[in-house]
């Protein structure tokens, strides 16, 4: 099965599962090495649910669900858990839940709420949309999703049909307009495929973490995952090639875990915001040394010359001076990178861009012009054996309503079928009241006023809606906002959401029934469809007959499923999991079927053809007056492994890890601002500021301090009270420029400039709760 | 049998998997020390910095200071050199064990009043498991086993990759082996 260091080679019965899990889940049991302990397989949802993810052993006893342990059987973990896994209990039982159903009793936004059955809730609600919709036509409806609840999976698809049935596209989130979505345009534009060329780290004699989290992401996951696996770090995957021999490069201005206790062989401390220019003179010392693949461009790549041509001004000598990384070592790096036959590049959402293009376009360039992609040990697509998934009726919506898509007329949301709206189009409607004002908005787990920019902006054209319904675990600053306020019920209180990562299909169970008057969220939307009068398209409000749609394309049931639950089902692998170099194939989308080193699709949408380097809006070369007073440099260090973006900072066991909102100085800085280590500080930029506590680190560029976003929640058992996301609290959010945005996506920075200075602690904030 | 501990600190991550199934195993409350620590030690400066984290525990040494000085000798090493912790017999002064262990493995539990400190997942131990920490660790960073076998997993693991224990001059004979830990290389 697995093995450990010392080469032990564990089997079910080592854990003594074979006894009771395998042979019924639902019988409780005496058994020699868990007494009365009933042990569930299930799926974690500490990295997102409602995807594939770990597997873990839930235990329970009598009723209550005591603790977890690490399901073996399942390939993407083999046992090992995070942190965020082990301490699911303190999750599931937080006393900080949502509980109630509740209603809006005060102005939006001031807090006050009243208790409703959820009879009242689901009958309001669905009061609520059917009369906007008739009143002013359904793209006045908006649905936001979160991060929560995954990408690609059951509830992604449920709620697409929720929305496309009502019969409108805008359907909006926040991630995909700051975060994963818009990398991805970029790379597809520029080498095609369906999804990123993902590290084929398995196979990797030289790694590049580039600007990634160490172990962001459960730290447990030992695989790529179908989806969204560049939000995921795969430290296990990394640790065992290490192991094996090969080398680790890490880019970041701080040094990450990953590339502590010797493990990196280079750290490169890259200024924040420039790593486009570190990527271009990359390219520039392969072109110029001749070290690219020369078959590998010659057969499959266009615009080669074009592109030579205009790397030229960008040398090593110049990207020193951006970076702030010597010349030699940028040379190193390149031909170290480009003469590694089996070396791979992972890039995360870390260095998020109002400059993403060059970023983008040129990191799947270097994979491409080095011969690194798609073969062993490179840059590899990853596809599952199956695609799970039902229908989510857009071909219903018509052509003209799709053209009332928000954000319909950029081509980021074109290309994408106009079947989602863009988010900033969303927000800019909702204030502008152009093209028109959206008037109802339900939200299923995400945290706008916490995790996007700007928050102060959100909370202004939250405040312009007629309706918003709030469905969350947590009582989230966003729930605040919320007319109507519903309880959900975390993964280990909900059954059956099939998942497939590579050919593994597995399934959660229920551990205990939903606490307070918690529901699966999946079952509150199918029984708001069928009161909105849509039960035909909802399987007439039947929760197994939608999952055993959703598992049609694999010919698997729900109930064969569960029943396999501890160990999973194999599918047969498929020629799209083992093929490589599938060139032909996969360049299908692009322009001659080439690798577009020139790209002519942006070209005749009127954006630049070529990557070339502009930086942040507020950097010490863009803005050097603005450094006079604001000489730091500040950027978020995205999240990490105990915590899930805005959300489990409730969690006791988590929480006593990383007590307070941080800030990492370098020593230096920290002695020449007066601060100590523990105190806490005032961040200013020219857009707002926050405060945070000093956390002195060596290890971090003396120009430059990093926070991290998703800080508000307040964790009850260690008496550490919420604070605000707004002007002044505890979220870099408000810190960035939010009018400069990357014409081709729209994406936003996470870069800016601020001054730092002593301060005293920030305010508490009182939490959403019954309160009329 | 020896049992003891090995930790390969070149496949740590610092991720707290060991500290939270530890606490979440022993229903250790949150805001208590814990019987697992992360050490986070960054040397050097800026750009020349080293960074190493590892976690730590009871050593459970084969010469005990903490069971030299207890004066209700309620600290004890069984036979298979699991140091324990009889908490029938342990009057929780605390008073000298604690500042006794050179590696701070022990703390007073204020809520339930009692001293507590690794004892390997003894329980688990007994029924031919090893600790939870050991199973769960996302960078398989540890191995378990039995010292006194020259053959076993783990004594050659020790050897192979010369693992030493934690303050070796000290005479209290460990069993937490680490490997790779070069806290002196900058």
């Amino acid at each position: 099965m697995d093995r450990i260091l010392d080469g032990t080679v564990y089997s079910g019965a080592t854990f003594g599962m074979e006894l009771h899990t395998a042979s019924s889940q639902e019988k409780a049991g005496k058994n020699p090495v868990t007494g009365d302990e009933r042990i569930i397989p299930t799926i974690c949802h500490g990295c997102a649910y409602g995807g594939y993810h770990c597997g873990v052993l839930a235990h329970v006893k009598n009723g209550i669900f005591t603790r977890i342990e690490g399901n073996i059987y399942n390939p993407l973990n083999e046992g090992r858990l995070c942190a965020k896994a082990l301490s699911a209990v303190q999750w599931v039982y937080n006393p900080q839940r949502l509980k109630y159903p509740m209603m809006r009793v005060g102005e939006r936004g001031e807090n006050r709420f009243r208790r409703i059955s959820w009879d009242e809730a689901l009958a309001v609600t669905a009061e609520r949309i059917k009369t906007i919709r008739e009143k002013y036509g359904p793209e006045y409806i908006l649905f936001a999703k979160g991060q929560s609840s995954s990408w690609g999976g059951l509830h992604q698809f449920l709620w697409a049909r929720f929305m496309y049935a009502l019969g409108s596209t805008n359907f909006t989130w926040w991630g995909p307009y700051v975060c994963y979505g818009p990398q991805l345009l970029y790379h597809r534009l520029t080498v095609g495929g369906r999804t990123y060329a993902r590290p084929d780290y398995s196979n990797a004699d030289l790694i590049i973490e580039w600007f990634t989290s160490g172990g962001k992401g459960g730290a447990a996951r030992g695989g790529v995952e179908t989806m969204d696996t560049n939000l995921r770090s795969v430290p296990s995957k990394i640790l065992e090639r290490i192991h094996k021999g090969a080398r680790l490069i890490v880019i970041n201005p701080q040094m990450i875990p990953i590339a502590a206790n010797g493990r990196a062989h280079k750290w490169l401390p890259i200024r924040p915001g420039t790593d486009p220019a570190l990527a271009l003179a990359m390219i520039h010392v392969i072109i110029q040394e001749g070290l690219f693949d020369k078959d590998f461009v010659e057969k499959w790549c266009s615009g080669f010359d074009r592109l030579k041509a205009h790397i030229r001004g960008y040398t090593p000598e110049w990207a020193e001076r951006v970076t702030d990384i010597p010349a030699r070592e940028i040379r190193s790096v390149a031909r170290e990178y480009a003469t590694t036959k089996r070396a791979c590049i992972r890039i995360s959402e870390s260095p998020e861009k109002y400059d993403l293009q060059s970023f983008g376009m040129a990191i799947p360039i270097l994979i491409a012009i080095t011969g690194h992609l798609d073969r062993p040990g490179g840059n590899v697509w990853f596809y599952p054996a199956k695609h799970l998934g039902f229908d989510t009726l857009i071909g219903r919506v018509p052509e003209e309503a799709r053209r009332k898509t928000l954000g319909g007329e950029k081509f980021y949301i074109k290309r994408r079928g106009r079947m989602t709206a863009d988010f900033i189009s969303v927000v800019d409607a909702l204030i502008t009241g152009e093209p028109y004002r959206p008037k109802a908005l339900m939200i299923f787990g995400a945290n706008p006023m916490s995790t996007a920019r700007n928050p102060v902006l959100i909370s202004e054209a939250l405040k312009k809606l007629e309706f918003i319904l709030a469905v969350d675990v947590v009582p989230t600053p966003t729930v605040r906002f919320a007319d109507v306020v519903m309880p959900a019920a975390t993964r280990y209180e909900c059954d059956g959401e099939p998942a497939i990562w590579e050919n593994h299909l597995t399934i959660n169970n229920r551990i205990v029934e939903p606490l307070w008057e918690a529901r699966n969220e999946l079952e509150v939307t199918l029984d708001l469809a069928c009161r909105l009068g849509m039960a035909k398209d909802f399987w007439n409000g039947d929760y197994t007959a939608m999952i055993n749609d959703y598992l049609k394309p694999v010919g698997v049931t729900f109930e064969e499923l569960k029943k396999n639950s501890l160990k999973g089902i194999y599918m047969p692998r498929t020629e799209q999991m083992d093929e490589r170099e599938r060139y032909e194939k996969e360049f299908q989308s692009l322009p001659d079927k080439k690798v577009q080193l020139y790209n002519t699709e942006l070209e005749k949408e009127g954006f630049n053809p070529l990557p070339a380097y502009k930086g942040e809006p507020e950097d010490p070369f863009n803005t050097p007056l603005l450094l006079r007073e604001f000489p730091l440099i500040f950027t978020d260090e995205h999240s990490d492994y105990v915590n899930h973006h805005s959300w489990m900072r409730n969690v006791p066991w988590l929480r006593e890890i990383r007590r307070y909102p941080y800030v990492k100085i370098n020593p230096k800085t920290a002695v020449a601002y007066g601060i100590g280590d523990g105190d806490w500080v005032e961040l200013v930029s020219i857009h707002g500021k926050m405060k945070a506590l000093a956390w002195v680190f060596p290890g971090i560029r003396p120009d430059t301090v990093m926070g991290q976003h998703g800080w508000w929640q307040g964790c009850d058992e260690l008496k550490l009270p919420e604070y605000s996301v707004l002007n002044g609290g505890t979220n870099p959010n408000v810190l960035f420029n939010w009018t400069k945005r990357d014409p081709v996506t729209g994406n936003l920075t996470k870069n800016t400039l601020v001054k730092m200075r002593r301060a005293l602690p920030p305010d508490a904030v009182i939490p959403v709760e019954e309160r009329v | 049998m020896r049992y003891g501990l090995l930790i390969d600190v070149s496949r740590c991550i610092g991720c707290y998997s060991c500290v939270v199934s530890c606490k979440s195993l022993h229903r250790i409350a949150a805001g208590k020390t814990g019987r697992r620590r992360i050490k986070d030690i960054v040397r050097g400066e800026y750009p020349k910095v080293a960074r190493w984290i590892y976690p730590v525990s009871c050593m459970h040494c084969d010469n005990a200071p903490c069971i030299l000085v207890c004066p209700a000798g309620a600290i004890v090493q069984r036979e298979d050199g699991i140091v324990v912790i009889d908490k029938k017999r342990c009057n929780n002064c605390g008073k000298e064990c604690i500042p006794a262990c050179p590696y701070d493995a022990l703390y007073f539990d204020d809520d339930r009043q009692v001293i507590d400190g690794c004892d390997f997942c003894a329980e688990r131990v007994g029924l031919q498991r090893k600790p939870l920490c050991v199973e769960v660790c996302p960078g398989r960073v540890m191995a378990f086993g039995d010292l006194a076998d020259p053959e076993s997993g783990i004594s050659k693991l020790i050897k192979s990759k010369n693992a030493v224990p934690l303050k070796q001059n000290l005479g209290t004979r460990p069993k937490v082996y680490y490997a790779n830990l070069k806290l002196d290389v900058v």
